[in-house]
């Protein structure tokens, strides 16, 4: 925990900043922006591992003052020394979690936009810059949520209330050193189902079921002069479109990603969609760009 | 030949040409700075080191996992993508060379000269002329 809080305190401002507003809307050098971005994503990763040790420590400390107080009615009193250890250190604990709770990024960051950038950064010159927009709060905080159903009743469950959100939290553009002009961008809409039924033995239960469904769409655009443009099929569940333009072609693709669980999606599914479009390019030769 | 022998990129390869700092002891080639790697106590070339890795990094959003997302992990996932991927990367650079056909890297053939854009009058993109900037 306190390697957590020291990788806190060694963050530079902008780094904090990031942690702070959770939200990335810029112009930068890519190397630079994936260099800045790793100590904000190594802190995520620690954070997230502490937390759950918290509320480890906090069940036990909570158990162990439940404890006492059985100690203490049987007449041991140094019982209640222990009890108020245990409720100090339960108090202590949920501070720190609450104070990391607080800066906890989504993890569509780590999984998703860490590699997708570094990965950029190493297609693009040094010197390049890229356009970034990254909302790093979580996916299901009130300003995304889109609409609550009124509770309706489904098969055995007398009571189904379902929440919508909209988290359209990833997109930017870059060109690449090859002079291609990248345009990415994902948007999630996401469905959380509160469903409860009451069982054969009369108690009532409530479980929650979680929908996600990603759509990613990437622009690549070729330039002409470089690359041309052999036959392209996209697969079932991808949308492909071509569009010729004056220096390029742009290679449109759009996939859209359905999985029952809010947890991110794959980086790879992202890093496919461009090499898809890379895929059909060969090298143009002269005369022969058309 | 001067400069770095390694290839610069992942969805299209490059030409490095970064100041030779040494030469990778596995292939021969000489590279910069930014493409050698300490790795057991000797430098070698990251495409070298990359391809040496017996088990590929873990998930980099996991708790506890490397946590550095740098340069080795980029060559490492770069090798691990062209190898298991079907991805076959296209090399837009003039120095060839045979170290990256095990990838069924897609060339320009030697001595093409490419760079001779052929305008069109089609239609433009209908998101604001990208692709034409």
């Amino acid at each position: 925990m306190l390697k957590t809080f020291k990788a806190l305190k060694a963050l530079t401002s902008d780094q904090r900043r990031i942690l702070d507003t959770k939200f990335i809307d810029g112009e930068y050098e890519a190397q630079a922006l994936v260099a800045e971005l790793r100590a904000v994503a190594e802190f995520d990763r620690m954070s997230d591992g502490v937390r759950k040790g918290l509320v480890i420590r906090i069940v036990v400390c909570a158990l162990v003052a439940f404890a006492t107080i059985f100690m203490v009615a049987n007449g041991i009193t140094w019982a209640l020394v222990l009890m108020g250890a245990a409720v100090a250190l339960a108090i202590y604990f949920g501070v720190m979690l609450s104070k990391l709770k607080a800066l906890d990024l989504s993890n569509n960051f780590r999984v998703v936009a860490m590699p997708l950038l570094a990965i950029l950064s190493e297609d693009m010159a040094s010197d390049a810059r890229l356009h970034v927009r990254l909302d790093l709060t979580a996916p299901d905080v009130a300003a995304k949520k889109i609409s609550t159903s009124e509770p309706y009743k489904h098969g055995v469950y007398y009571k189904v209330i379902d929440t919508t959100y909209k988290d359209a939290w990833f997109d930017g553009s870059a060109k690449l050193a090859d002079g291609s002009l990248l345009r990415w961008s994902v948007v999630e809409h996401l469905l959380e189902s509160k469903r409860s039924k009451r069982n054969a033995r009369g108690k009532y239960k409530t479980k929650t079921r979680q929908y996600k469904r990603s759509v990613i769409e990437v622009d690549v655009a070729l330039p002409k002069d470089t690359y041309a443009l052999g036959p392209m099929q996209a697969p079932p569940d991808h949308k492909l479109s071509i569009k010729p333009g004056e220096k390029r072609r742009v290679v449109k693709l759009d996939r859209k990603i359905k999985q029952r669980t809010h947890d991110p999606i794959d980086a790879r599914e992202l890093i496919d969609l461009i090499a898809m479009a890379y895929g059909a390019a060969k090298p143009a030769t002269t005369g022969a760009a058309a | 030949m001067s400069g770095c022998q390694c290839k610069s990129g992942f969805f299209a390869l490059r030409d490095c040409q970064g100041p030779v700092v040494t030469q990778c002891p596995t292939c021969r080639r000489a590279i910069c700075a930014r493409h050698s790697t300490v790795a057991a106590g000797s430098t070698q070339c990251l495409d070298c080191w990359a391809k040496g890795q017996k088990q590929p990094p873990r998930d980099p959003g996991a708790v506890g996992a490397d946590p550095e997302l740098d340069q080795q992990w980029t060559y490492g996932y770069r090798h691990r993508y062209y190898s298991s991927g079907g991805y076959m990367p296209i090399y837009t650079g003039h120095r060839h060379g045979t170290y990256y056909d095990s990838y069924d890297t897609r060339s320009f053939a030697p001595g093409v000269a490419v760079g001779a854009a052929v305008g069109d009058d089609l239609e433009h993109d209908d998101r604001a002329g990208f692709g034409d900037s």
